[in-house]
């Protein structure tokens, strides 16, 4: 029961699952995995604006061709935007360089693996010998997540007949779904760069963080790990609803640069593009639960884009 | 003799009744067509962009029907936290157009500023619409430096919640911009 809840709880970052009809489709795989913990080329400071390769992903063998097809579009679009990072503040320091093929590195450290929102995801995880069974439905870090909690939790999941073990928050198995599908590439884009972050588990977890997710079932509204949301507060527009970010640099924030990047200096994009990125920046800065004018300033510290598989596991 | 006279004259008015109007008319289709043809001559082949707007009040209708309300975008949100809701996306891409109109023609971008006007003040409206409508609004101000007192109007119209979005958004492009 606890188990389950936390999983209710670290779900609620992956957006791009949810169940749907269709499915089947082909079984070609594009852009082969390296190991099991593929670790791409980083050309994250090598900056430019555009013309930049798309971003690697193992595609599993289940997804559908409408998935495979947003997958082909978005991810080559994620490296092809003209942007320049140089006159958003936070972007460099986010994304570790000025143009799109910084935001092809900082996704594919975090992203390697897309599997279909119809894929059954509880016949795919491979447990530790004598773990209690659960009826999961997330993946990728929330895994990882909830093994840390469970003490022996997920040991694997299995994507093309390989089992991928689950050995850090960036394992990077993500779901996408028809909420992906049905959106224009430029929201798919937006939706790949958001996502990716909560690949982040920064600075680890807390001794106190995880009494708190074995105790309640849920992780601290102070977490940095995931980068989970949290109930947006009254008054907001989005009250009552898990769509707000308390800590800094987190999803909405990373996201909100990025799309602030392209609605005001994509040079090749048209107003309708320029208007959907500014309305992606809007809706992302709305929902941020802290001073922005600190986070620029520096009083909140500069983006900590690491992450650890470090766990203070007091409780025996 | 005299019955001749009355069936002559009768035939004479007969005539000139029929007769007169058609005539009248032939001359008065004959002056309309020569006016068009000088007004044609007189014009210039490309008539002038700025002389009205390209906008229709359906693209009007339109987007006055897309703009989005919080309601709305809580119903959608509460399918799907995570993205953006449908109906603000939507309207961005009904204002895309026209933004791309009001770009290029003062008229237009007269009549879209109106527009966005009623959209910021509307606190009905998403506030994340309603930043969208301030920020195409100081876009069109800097296309259109004529336009500055409408564009003013609109930032005077709009409320608190937006201007602060608005303003986040812009300290982060400046201080990018003066790294």
């Amino acid at each position: 029961m606890r188990a389950l809840s936390l999983l209710i709880i670290f779900t609620l970052f992956i957006s791009c699952g949810g169940g749907g009809g269709g499915g089947g489709g082909g079984s070609k795989i594009t852009n082969q995995p390296q190991d099991e913990n593929p670790t791409p080329e980083d050309n994250g400071n090598s900056g430019g604006t555009s013309g930049g390769r798309p971003a690697r992903i193992v595609y599993d063998s289940d997804l559908s061709p409408t998935e495979k097809q947003a997958l082909d579009a978005s991810t080559s679009a994620l490296g092809r935007i003209p942007i320049n990072g140089n006159s958003i503040g936070g972007f460099s320091q986010a994304f570790g360089g000025s143009g799109s093929g910084s935001v092809v590195s900082y996704f594919e450290k975090r992203v390697h693996y897309a599997v279909s929102g119809n894929t059954a995801l509880d016949e795919r995880i491979v447990l530790h010998a004598g773990a209690a069974a659960f009826a999961a439905t997330n993946i990728g870090s929330a895994l990882w997540v909830e093994s840390v909690v469970n003490g022996t939790g997920t040991e694997g999941f299995v994507i093309n007949g390989k089992t991928i073990q689950i050995t850090s928050s960036r394992v990077g198995i993500m779901q996408f779904g028809p909420a992906f599908t049905s959106v224009d590439t430029l929201q798919q884009v937006n939706t790949l760069v958001h996502e990716a972050r909560h690949s982040d588990c920064t600075g680890g977890i807390s001794a106190e963080e995880l009494n708190s997710m074995r105790s309640t079932g849920q992780a601290l509204p102070t977490m940095e790990c995931g980068h989970f949301h949290v109930l947006c507060p009254p008054g907001h527009a989005f009250a009552g609803l898990p769509a707000c970010d308390p800590i800094p640099w987190g999803a909405y924030a990373i996201g909100a640069i990025h799309s602030l990047a392209i609605s005001r200096t994509c040079t090749s994009c048209s107003e309708t593009d320029k208007a959907v990125a500014e309305s992606e920046a809007a809706d992302s800065f709305s929902r941020l639960l802290y001073s922005t004018q600190d986070l620029l300033s520096g009083k909140l510290g500069s983006p900590d884009m690491s992450s650890s598989t470090n766990v203070q596991d007091s409780v025996p | 003799m005299r019955t001749r006279f009355f069936l002559l004259l009768g035939v004479l008015i007969l005539l000139v009744t029929f007769m007169w109007p058609e005539k009248q008319l032939r001359r008065e289709v004959y002056r309309h067509e020569v006016q068009n043809i000088q007004a044609e001559e007189m014009m210039p082949e490309n008539p002038p962009a700025e002389d009205q707007p390209t906008i229709s009040h359906q693209e009007i209708k339109t987007f006055r029907k897309s703009l989005p309300e919080t309601q709305e975008a809580q119903n959608e949100i509460k399918d799907n936290p995570h993205q953006a809701p449908r109906s603000l996306i939507q309207f961005a891409k009904t204002l895309g157009p026209l933004m791309d109109k009001a770009m290029e023609n003062t008229e237009d971008a007269s009549l879209l500023l109106h527009e966005l006007e009623s959209c910021v003040s509307h606190s009905t409206v998403l506030v994340s619409a309603r930043t969208l409508c301030l920020s195409r609004a100081e876009q069109l101000g800097k296309a259109h430096s004529e336009l500055r007192p409408e564009v003013s109007s609109v930032r005077k119209h709009s409320q608190k919640d937006a201007l602060a979005i608005y303003k986040k958004m812009n300290s982060f492009v400046k201080k990018g911009a003066s790294e």
